[in-house]
């Protein structure tokens, strides 16, 4: 049983108990083992194989392993991230408004899972170079990076006025994640069963733990401010998204650095050979695929995709990209 | 001085100190309910002002005589001040304290520095002007106690003696001139219970209690400023486990 709200110290008590009691552990429940399949695929593609229509077989893998990989860094950077936040968007925000000790204790945990699931995302973006005789530092050129962005710093200075954009971040990720794992789970045969196992770990504890975001964001409304921190919170949403969309499509170009690698190993020369295939797509069609129709990136960057955020918006009467 | 009292037989005892404008029969529910394990006493604060000093020293004579095993004391509103005080007193001897809706003297000071908290106390103020709560009290009682239901706090109609309490508000703020330099050092366990809705007081702050307090545990209840008659069972369980926790 879930809490929808974070006066309910009893349904808290109970969603603690149940995350402690299937948390998993990195080493012993993740068959790390199954090493990585090279000729699978990570994030399954749709037709247009995300903005690379008439991709080959061969691209089409690759893509699907760049896609994955970003998919896995995204929510690694995202989940990184909390920590270096923790004492300003959440410690300083439950000691104003210190609703009861369940929402502490279920903060403690929340962030100790996050802190794991960016360690097992690691682990497996690690393992991808080991099994592909590439350099780590040369994949992380492709890959995004939320350390020292203006995103990042966006976020903290919003955290330092008493905002709560970093909630309504956290929220958003949290809703992907699951919704990453179920366009997995449609294609289970395909992709590499150790990504499949890791995201499917990774899903269950976001979903046990998917509300504590909004539940945070519900303290954040609940409490006494005054007219500055009112306007703040007023545009915590706006600026999350604003922060946010920006960030993903500038980290998506990093792409065209495929080019200064391909002689590095085969998967940058394959993923090089890819990009013309996205310069010759119409442009117009190239924004609206990645807005609107693509997997993994609409869903981030376009805030109509995070249909949990809507209720919380109107109850804060937080201003959005949708509502404005 | 005792307003209610049951469960004599009892080895713990748990005194219920209320607020203003009500009488120790807001506790009765909660006295019949603990009586089946504690001894429960709810005393009820003098209609005619007296010294603070004096009465305080009135509740502790009385508990050194009874020799309890266990001593607990809930406080409520201003029953919270007189729980606090009597806490810093007993140091070591007091086995759990919980303020419902309100705080000790020393932090009441702190807020006040507060402009909305002052505004929300306005009351306060007026209380402390010679003759006029009394002829208020004496002309137009019923329309004061319906202070709190246009505020939407309460359901509940306290009687309208307990306005006759308001005494306290003087003593309150003459002890919080002299107590200016007092740091008290709440040793026992403290459970701080608090409306999300209420009109009087501001949702506190853990660093409002952290000087003086040295194991306290704040919850957040939805809810007014009477929350506790409001949801008695929900109350009733925090304070069962509280009373029993051994820690």
């Amino acid at each position: 049983m879930k809490s929808k709200s974070p006066f309910d110290d009893e349904a808290l008590h109970l969603q603690l108990l149940v995350q402690k009691k299937h948390g998993w552990d990195l080493e012993n429940d993740i068959p790390w083992d199954l090493g990585i399949k090279t000729d699978a695929f990570l994030a399954p593609l749709d037709e247009d194989a995300l903005v690379f229509p008439g991709a080959s077989a061969e691209q089409r893998i690759v893509i699907s392993q760049l896609l994955g990989l970003m998919v896995n860094q995204t929510i690694s950077e995202m989940e990184s991230s909390m920590p270096k936040l923790k004492l300003l968007a959440w410690e300083n925000k439950l000691k104003a408004y210190p609703v009861n000790p369940e929402m502490f204790e279920l903060g403690e945990l929340f962030y100790e899972e996050e802190r794991k699931h960016a360690l097992s995302f690691i682990r497996y973006q690690e393992l991808f170079c080991k099994t592909n005789n590439i350099e780590p530092h040369e994949l992380n050129q492709l890959l995004p990076c939320a350390l020292n962005s203006n995103f990042m710093k966006a976020i903290t200075w919003n955290a330092e006025q008493g905002g709560a954009s970093f909630w309504w971040l956290v929220a958003a990720v949290e809703e992907v994640s699951v919704q990453i794992f179920k366009s997995v789970n449609k294609c289970r045969k395909e992709v590499d069963p150790l990504y499949y196992h890791l995201h499917q770990k990774h899903a269950e504890e976001e979903i046990r733990h998917e509300n504590y975001a909004f539940l945070m964001l519900e303290v954040d409304h609940a409490q006494r401010k005054n007219l500055k921190q009112n306007l703040i919170n007023k545009t915590d949403l706006l600026l999350a998204e604003s922060a946010a969309t920006p960030w993903v499509l500038t980290e998506l170009t990093k792409i065209y650095r495929a080019r200064d690698l391909k002689h590095k190993s085969p998967f940058f020369e394959i993923l090089a050979s890819c990009i013309p295939l996205m310069e010759n797509m119409d442009k117009r069609r190239l924004i609206k695929n990645l807005y609107k129709d693509s997997p993994y990136v609409s869903w981030l960057v376009n805030p109509n995709m995070k249909t949990k955020h809507h209720e919380m918006q109107k109850k804060t009467g937080a201003l959005s990209w949708v509502s404005a | 001085m005792i307003g209610l009292e049951a469960g004599k037989e009892h080895p713990d005892l748990i005194i219920f100190i209320h607020g203003f404008p009500d009488m120790a029969s807001v506790w009765k529910e909660y006295v019949d309910e603990l009586a089946l394990t504690y001894h429960v006493i709810a005393p009820q604060i003098p209609l005619k002002q007296v010294n603070y000093l004096s009465f305080q020293n009135k509740i502790l004579k009385w508990i050194a005589a009874k020799k309890p095993r266990k001593v607990f004391i809930v406080g409520h509103d201003l029953g919270a001040v007189w729980a606090s005080s009597l806490a810093d007193l007993l140091k070591k001897d007091l086995t759990g304290l919980i303020l419902i809706n309100g705080m000790g003297i020393r932090e009441f000071q702190n807020r006040l520095k507060n402009p909305e908290q002052l505004l929300r106390s306005w009351y306060m103020f007026l209380f402390q002007t010679p003759l006029v709560p009394e002829l208020l009290i004496k002309t137009f009682p019923e329309k004061l106690l319906t202070i709190p239901h246009l505020l939407k706090q309460s359901s509940f109609l306290a009687h309208k003696d307990g306005l006759k309490t308001f005494w306290q508000y003087r003593v309150l703020l003459k002890e919080m001139l002299k107590s200016i330099d007092h740091r008290p050092s709440i040793e026992a366990r403290t459970l701080i219970l608090w409306a999300s809705r209420d009109a009087f007081l501001l949702i506190p702050k853990r660093e409002e209690f952290e000087e003086h307090y040295k194991n306290f545990q704040i919850r957040i209840i939805e809810g007014d400023h009477w929350f506790h008659l409001a949801q008695t069972e929900k109350v009733f369980g925090l304070m069962k486990k509280f009373f029993g926790d051994p820690a």
